[in-house]
């Protein structure tokens, strides 16, 4: 096995894909969306994979009920805060959050939308909302809209 | 910034060079084992806790301080014979072990050992031995909040699990809080919020998002009632 790859790479080589977000070919894996988390046989907790040195021998497990768990409850708390404009947004169909959501089998957010976010302007009392960023449209090429950033910092 | 291990500091640290952390329980350590030797160090403790450990006992407590001792006197130990019970001479209902991130134990377990091993056994770490006593007053439903709290503020931010994760948790144990002064059933916000503790122990990144459920569970386990309205909470008892 060829050394210095990681647990995710050398599984989309063997054709598994994991279901991930922040990592990305073309920068170096920073292990923030918590996505792509595996269970590796003989070891404790579930790594990031595209963070985890493949090695050989490597037992890894990537869809166990546990994990399913996991990655939709960490796609509850990204959709907690993520406008739920879908229909109506630029990226519909061409997004890899709405994929993954999809993938992840995401049906309900329990947190509601009531209390801190950084999606609406106001705040449920009518106040501003200090987290909330208007749209960025300064560029000719593409729009920056601060309310649909996920934060993977890829 | 938090990041994801391996690579182990030792291997590669600061500045990509091999890197050693210990903390200062661990330097202080060091003149009596060079004084004495290793083995003189290392027959203190029980099992495979060896050597001793600074405890650091604070809250409602008669004798807040610093004391060091042994590995292997039972929590109840520590905590009335050491700390000498409350100060405010009230029955001790919790005691919070480990620092801010550490399990709250009931005095139906005081009999556990204090030593690494029982208090992992326990569903609690070791952590960096401090003690925090509360007397029968205490509200978990509040201490749950703090330790999301807690994490919302100290969270670096770069993993979810523990950035969101933190601020959702304190909104719904607020949930829980209004619903109960209203006598409402709170169980669907319950299993959220294990939910989350579950989300956060196994998704985050380091120990801080991966410990926070630590007193959060440990109160929902060991003081169910404080979550409860209180009509519902007689019933299931
Ligand atoms: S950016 Fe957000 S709102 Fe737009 S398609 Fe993706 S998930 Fe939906
Ligand atoms: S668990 Fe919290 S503190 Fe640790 S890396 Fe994640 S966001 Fe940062």
């Amino acid at each position: 096995m060829p050394e210095d790859i990681s647990v995710m790479r050398a599984a989309a080589e063997a054709g598994i894909a994991i279901p991930k977000l922040c990592a990305n070919d073309m920068v170096k894996s920073f292990g923030s969306y918590r996505l792509c988390l595996i269970e590796v046989e003989g070891k404790r907790g579930t790594p990031s994979s595209c963070t985890l040195p493949a090695s050989s021998g490597m037992v890894v497990h990537t869809q166990t009920d546990r994990l399913k768990k996991l990655r939709r409850g960490v796609m509850e708390l990204y959709i907690s805060d993520h406008p739920l404009d879908c229909l109506t947004c630029a990226a519909n169909g061409d997004c890899e959050l709405q994929d993954m959501a999809g993938v992840v089998d995401l049906r309900d957010v329990r947190y509601g939308y009531d209390r801190e976010n950084h999606v609406k302007a106001e705040a449920s009392d009518g106040a501003d909302n200090f987290r909330w960023m208007a749209k960025d449209e300064s560029n000719p090429y593409f729009t920056y809209d601060p309310s649909k950033c996920i934060v993977c910092s890829r | 910034m938090v990041r994801p291990k391996p690579p182990l500091p030792a291997l590669e640290g600061f500045l990509g060079r091999p890197t050693v952390i210990n903390n200062v329980m661990s330097l202080a350590s060091v003149p009596i084992i060079l004084d004495k030797g290793a083995e003189f160090y290392r027959d203190y403790g029980v099992g495979k806790s060896h050597c001793t450990i600074p405890i650091q006992i604070a809250g409602n407590v008669r004798h807040g301080d610093l004391f060091e001792t042994a590995f292997g006197p039972p929590l109840g130990e520590i905590v009335e014979d050491i700390g000498g019970g409350t100060l405010s001479r009230r029955p001790v209902r919790a005691v919070q072990v480990g620092g801010p991130l550490g399990a709250y134990f009931p005095p139906e377990k005081f009999d556990t050992i204090f030593d690494y091993e029982s208090f992992t056994d326990a569903g609690g770490l070791i952590g960096h031995a401090g003690i925090v006593v509360f007397d029968d007053t205490v509200d978990m439903l509040k201490q749950a909040r703090f330790a999301f709290e807690f994490c919302a503020l100290e969270s670096c931010g770069k993993c979810t699990p523990c950035r969101i994760g933190a601020v959702r948790g304190v909104e719904v144990i607020d949930r829980i809080a209004a619903r109960k002064a209203e006598g409402e059933d709170v169980d669907a916000q319950i299993e959220l919020v294990s939910d989350l503790c579950e989300t956060m122990k196994l998704g985050s990144l380091c120990a801080l998002g991966g410990f926070t459920p630590i007193p959060v569970v440990s109160a929902l386990t060991h003081f169910p009632e404080d979550f409860r309205p209180h009509a519902i909470a007689e019933a299931a008892e």
